[in-house]
């Protein structure tokens, strides 16, 4: 290909009608403040898309190559920083006749091709190629280093908290002394140690649910409070807003990717301080074409994350980091429809907040929450979760277990604290509870977004299992060493990362035990039963357990009085049926735990028929 | 400007509790004592030193609350732990409803008659020196009422939820208060109307478009019942829970209110009845019969004529005032021959407080200060009057015994303490058989439960058959004791252990009760 050229890239689509003049001065502009090459910004930044791209140069008689077919030469490439290629999109590939060979995706940069020429000492042979085949290579090539620091970074500078190391030799002499300890009072005395198991589960039961009632009625006194007011989203100046980096971990998401940019356009923050990455798995080719095949411009940057173990979406984040370029950093899934005004919302609120408040979390809750039973009684539990628990939590200073989606960071402070654990499938529970051993504080906002409630009970399974086994290996994380975590969090957060994290797990794990022996207490011999239990230790554990589903139905009753979804009230009834999923995930998930604690359990999205409109959004709060 | 600190309200609380604990001491020092405060004397005393089941007396003992909040005390003193509790209580509900009317316009008025109340006002006085549950039913009622009014301010699902909550425990502290169910639906009904947006003002003109108009009728009907489900859910759940409770442990799932065992009023209310049949009604200033009921209450309130005629136009408040009457007339309906206690009365003066709590800045209160004092004065005054013509003996015999205390006259002691006195005296390795549905009062004296032997312990049934082999002493009512029919152990059962040999010879009795003692019994 020629290198000299007539015309450069803006003005060939300036001629052909693709862009305005006005485009091209933002562009000049936007180009100059964030150093990103023309083609990165026309590409990514809502200017043309990528077929129309492609159809100017080939109407300019320019020729496409299939760079991932090329032959390349590690050593030739190596010598360029991936972040460089990133952002220039320029890929050198081997040495060919003396001539380098690079891929490029703008055939008119012929500035650059001067630089590189001068760094390598010969000339360039340049060969078009799709921004996105360049990405994928460069990243798969050349991400090694960062990959690495992704799935290390944190193992490396505090192994303490790293999630690698399941169960610690300690935590195992425990856990065997405890099950010798039981198994061989069973034997001297079955009765009585019956009876104690008993007392001991059915009280913990009830304590771990009036605990989180306590959350709930403590969360909804803040229910009429508005952390950022209407009147101060109005002040904001635009120029006054800092860049915001947006990450989008994706995997198999191809359905969603046109949704995922509608969401994305609604969003009201300026275009220029939007920083949105793509983050896609090096195998994962059905949301790479998907991106290609897009008829409408894109408005992310897609960031190819190359194959290592283990494959998880921290670590995805993890190296999302090394390319992001935002002041703040948030997570949104590809589903998700946050509340237009969040980003704003967010930007202020972290203006108004002491210095040690580094993540600012969003309530979440479901766009499809009539489709099925599942996705009622999901609302229900979120609602609760993301409007009382949480601002229970973090009303009485405890620490707070982040929500997968919508946490809203400081980039520099969730930097320092080592990004997140890529071996932790709750990743920001986790990360939630090591900012806050840190002295760091998590803040709410009021700001919800919506997301696709999981309606097939399978694919709902898999999701929990997920979450519950990320819970029990967080809660091993941070009890590895009690009285240092108590020395970080003091004793009411410890107290409180106890009921809150470690009682989860423990109660789905219990609820079917209690709920059988109090069946068989009903349908079988009443005698047979009084044998193993007294009187008074049936009445004990009945009444812990008929309180304690009475207390969790109640606390999602008053969950949906606060979004006004009065239609689900009724369904909270339903909730020890519920509860018998979550009990399943949980066995699923602690058999997880001990078999592939780092597997990833993957959540189908897109599933609901329902979509989300904006004019029919659910009331506000 | 007083009434606004945290730290004062606190300092006058605690003196007020002192106060309490004074004339209780002098009352119960002259041998003034309420049911209810020796029922739960006697069951903390089975539950600390008896061999008794400890789930059946803790556990199924009502009202509930109340009892484990006296119990508490028992580990200071048995005998006086119920005085304890109550004084206590009572100090905290004047330090509840004076704080929630710090914020107010004229809390120093307010705090002046709130004061006055609960130094002179001879219900109040008898609610904190008495024993019995009152006080905590004014609490939990009190707080029920503000939750309610705040959540009608506010539609909030805190408020809403907590008000739940103190239903739930205010029906553990008193069973009637569950009817109040009944008269509070119309109201939320009418609350989720006044909620709709709808372009009408006229609560008619919004019922007629609310049910013509499918979308707002969805809305309305969602939202009424979401309410009715979060205030009542919770109660109603409970109340069955207890009931599976009752059901699974004593085989009865009403032992809590029909046993004399689990609830003292199984008994009494039978027994104030009988005590009242031989009573003329027309004796009475105003006799408790229907419709009556509502002049006997503004008569013991009159502040609430003063609040329906300033809040006359807050119609759900209002509607809260009436419900409150309805419940009262229906309580009267339901349970015609249960006299109706001071404590129902008295929370018509709370609801005052609440109503008033709630309506921050009235204007008419700016003019009616003096009258609202006056009527705090007046008030003290019915309720004397009010009281004095109770049906309920025990609220009569506190009246006179305040009365005598002022008047330095002597007090009545009661006349269960010449057995108390005389078992104290027995050696404690004697047994006696006892049946404490109706001696839990002479128990409760002795102040200790070791000597005796009641139907919570497994050996009572063969006691009963063969008392010569356990027990050396058997307590039994006296053919006229009005207690006689509600116990097992009665004049009959002397006579027929009599015809079986067993030679028995009475050592002390007073007018109701004797103590016999066996000839050869156990040593």
């Amino acid at each position: 290909m020629d290198k000299k050229q007539q015309r450069y890239i803006i003005g060939i689509l300036s001629d052909r009608g693709y862009i305005t003049q006005d485009d091209v001065v933002r562009i000049a502009s936007f180009g100059e403040t964030s150093g990103l090459s023309l083609v990165k910004i026309l590409l990514n930044f809502g200017y043309i898309s990528r077929k129309d791209y492609q159809k100017c140069l080939l109407e300019e008689g320019y020729d496409f190559k299939d760079v991932r077919l090329e032959e390349t030469d590690l050593e030739v490439m190596m010598q360029m920083d991936l972040k460089t290629v990133d952002r220039d999109l320029i890929l050198p590939l081997r040495i060919e006749d003396d001539y380098l060979v690079i891929a490029v995706a703008d055939p008119t940069a012929t500035a650059d091709f001067l630089l590189i020429e001068e760094k390598y000492g010969r000339p360039v042979k340049v060969l078009l190629a799709s921004d996105l085949d360049i990405l994928w290579l460069g990243h798969k090539l050349l991400g090694e280093k960062y990959v690495k620091k992704a799935v290390f970074e944190l193992l490396n500078r505090d192994p303490e908290s790293s999630a690698l190391v399941t169960f610690t030799k300690t935590q195992l002499i425990i856990i065997f002394s405890v099950i010798a300890l039981v198994t061989a009072s069973l034997f001297l005395s079955f009765i009585n140690t019956t009876i104690i198991i008993n007392i001991l589960m059915s009280s913990f039961f009830l304590v771990a649910i009036a605990f989180k009632l306590f959350l709930a009625l403590t969360g909804s006194r803040l229910e009429l409070f508005q952390a950022v007011s209407k009147k101060e989203l109005k002040k904001v100046k635009k120029e006054d807003l800092p860049v915001f980096t947006i990450q989008l971990p994706v995997y198999r998401e191809d359905k969603l990717i046109k949704k995922l940019i509608w969401n994305l356009q609604s969003l009201d923050y300026p275009r220029e301080k939007l920083d949105i990455k793509l983050l896609i798995e090096e195998d994962d080719d059905k949301t790479l074409n998907a991106v290609r095949d897009l008829d409408f411009p894109a408005i992310f940057e897609v960031v190819v994350v190359p194959f290592h173990m283990p494959k998880t979406k921290p670590k995805a984040c993890n190296y999302g980091l090394y390319f992001s370029r935002g002041e703040y950093l948030t997570i949104y899934d590809a589903e998700d429809v946050p509340d237009q005004d969040q980003l704003r919302k967010v930007a202020i609120m972290f203006k108004k907040l002491p210095k040690n408040y580094i993540c600012i979390q969003c309530a979440l809750n479901y766009f499809n929450r009539n489709e099925n039973f599942l996705t009622r009684m999901f609302t229900l539990e979120y609602s609760y979760w993301f409007d009382y628990m949480l601002p229970g939590l973090s009303t009485l200073d405890i620490p707070v277990p982040l929500g997968g989606t919508s946490n809203h960071f400081k980039f520099d402070s969730l930097m320092e604290l080592g990004g997140w654990d890529p071996f932790n499938v709750t990743e920001d529970a986790d990360l939630g509870i090591r900012a806050f051993a840190k002295g760091y504080k998590i803040a709410l906002v009021n700001s919800t977004t919506y997301e696709e409630a999981n309606n097939e009970p399978f694919n709902w399974i898999r999701q929990r299992s997920r979450w519950i086994k990320g819970y029990m290996q967080t809660y091993l994380v941070h009890m590895r060493n009690p009285s240092k975590l108590i020395e970080k969090i003091g004793w009411k957060g410890f107290l409180g990362f106890n009921f809150f994290i470690g009682a989860t797990p423990v109660t789905f794990l219990i609820y079917p035990l209690l709920l059988l022996l109090f069946i068989c207490y009903l349908v079988f011999d009443l005698e047979d039963i009084r044998t193993i239990f007294p009187d008074w230790v049936l009445y004990i554990s009945m009444f812990n357990l008929a309180i304690g589903n009475m207390l969790i139905i109640y606390v999602n009753m008053i969950a949906v009085f606060k979004r006004r979804y009065y239609e689900l009230i009724l369904f909270s009834i339903l909730n020890p049926f519920y509860w018998l999923m979550h009990s399943i995930a949980a066995y699923k998930g602690l058999w997880q735990l001990i078999t592939k604690p780092f597997y990833w359990e993957k959540t189908d999205h897109g599933l609901s028929k329902v979509q989300m409109n904006r004019d029919t959004k659910p009331e506000a709060i | 400007m007083i009434a606004k600190s945290n730290k004062f309200l606190c300092l006058l609380s605690f003196l007020l509790f002192g106060y309490y604990i004074y004339i209780a001491y002098l009352l119960y020092s002259g041998g003034v004592h309420s049911n209810e405060a020796l029922f739960f004397t006697e069951k903390s005393a089975l539950l600390h030193e008896g061999d008794a089941d400890g789930i059946k007396l803790g556990g199924l003992t009502f009202p509930q609350l109340p009892f484990i909040f006296s119990w508490v005390f028992s580990f200071l003193s048995i005998r006086f732990s119920p005085v304890l509790a109550s004084a206590l209580g009572s100090s905290a509900l004047f330090f509840i409803i004076t704080a929630s009317i710090k914020a107010h316009q004229y809390r120093n008025w307010l705090f002046l008659g709130i004061l006055i109340t609960f130094m002179l006002h001879p219900a109040f006085i008898f609610f904190a020196v008495s024993g019995k549950s009152s006080y905590m039913v004014l609490i939990f009622f009190y707080l029920f009422v503000m939750s309610i009014f705040r959540f009608f301010r506010t539609n909030t699902s805190y408020h809403i939820s907590v008000a739940s909550i103190y239903f739930t425990l205010l029906i553990f502290c008193s069973f009637k208060f569950s009817w109040l169910m009944l008269f509070i639906l119309p109201i939320i009904f009418f609350v989720a109307l006044q909620s709709m947006t709808v372009a009408k003002n006229d609560p008619l003109d919004k019922i007629a478009i609310a049910f013509n108009t499918q979308s707002i009728r969805r809305k309305l009907v969602n939202k009424t019942l979401a309410v009715y489900l979060i205030i009542f859910a919770l109660p109603i759940t409970a109340i069955l829970i207890f009931r599976l409770l009752n059901q699974t442990y004593t085989g009865d799932a009403d032992y809590y209110l029909n046993s004399p065992y689990a609830n003292y009023s199984a008994i009494t209310d039978q027994t104030d009845h009988l005590n009242n049949l031989a009573d003329s009604k027309l004796e009475r200033i105003f006799p408790e019969v229907h419709f009556l009921v509502t002049v006997r209450i503004l008569m013991f309130a009159p502040l609430l004529l003063l609040c329906l005629g300033i809040f006359k136009s807050i119609n759900r408040n209002i509607f809260m005032v009436f419900s409150l009457f309805f419940f009262i007339e229906f309580l009267k309906i339901k349970y015609p021959s249960v006299y109706i206690p001071v404590h129902f009365y008295a929370a018509f003066i709370c609801l005052c407080w609440a109503l008033i709590a709630n309506a921050k800045s009235i204007r008419t209160l700016r003019f009616g200060k003096h009258f609202y004092l006056s009527i705090i004065i007046l008030q003290l005054v019915t309720a004397y009057l009010t009281m004095n013509s109770s049906h309920l003996p025990e609220e009569k015999k506190y009246q006179d015994a305040l009365v005598s205390l002022i008047t330095q006259k002597p007090l009545e002691r009661d006349d269960n303490e010449i057995l108390s006195d005389c078992i104290r005296r027995i050696n404690s390795h004697d047994g006696i058989l006892t049946d404490d549905a109706n001696a839990y009062q002479i128990i409760a004296l002795t102040g200790s439960a070791k000597i005796f032997l009641t139907p919570e312990e497994n050996s009572f049934l063969a006691a009963l058959a063969q008392p010569v082999n356990h027990v050396s002493y058997i307590l039994a009512t006296k053919k006229e004791s009005p207690y006689d029919s509600f116990g097992l152990l009665n004049a009959s059962t002397i006579q027929t252990l009599r015809s079986k040999g067993v030679s028995l010879h009475p050592v002390c009795s007073n007018k109701n009760w004797i103590l016999w003692r066996i000839k050869n019994g156990k040593k």
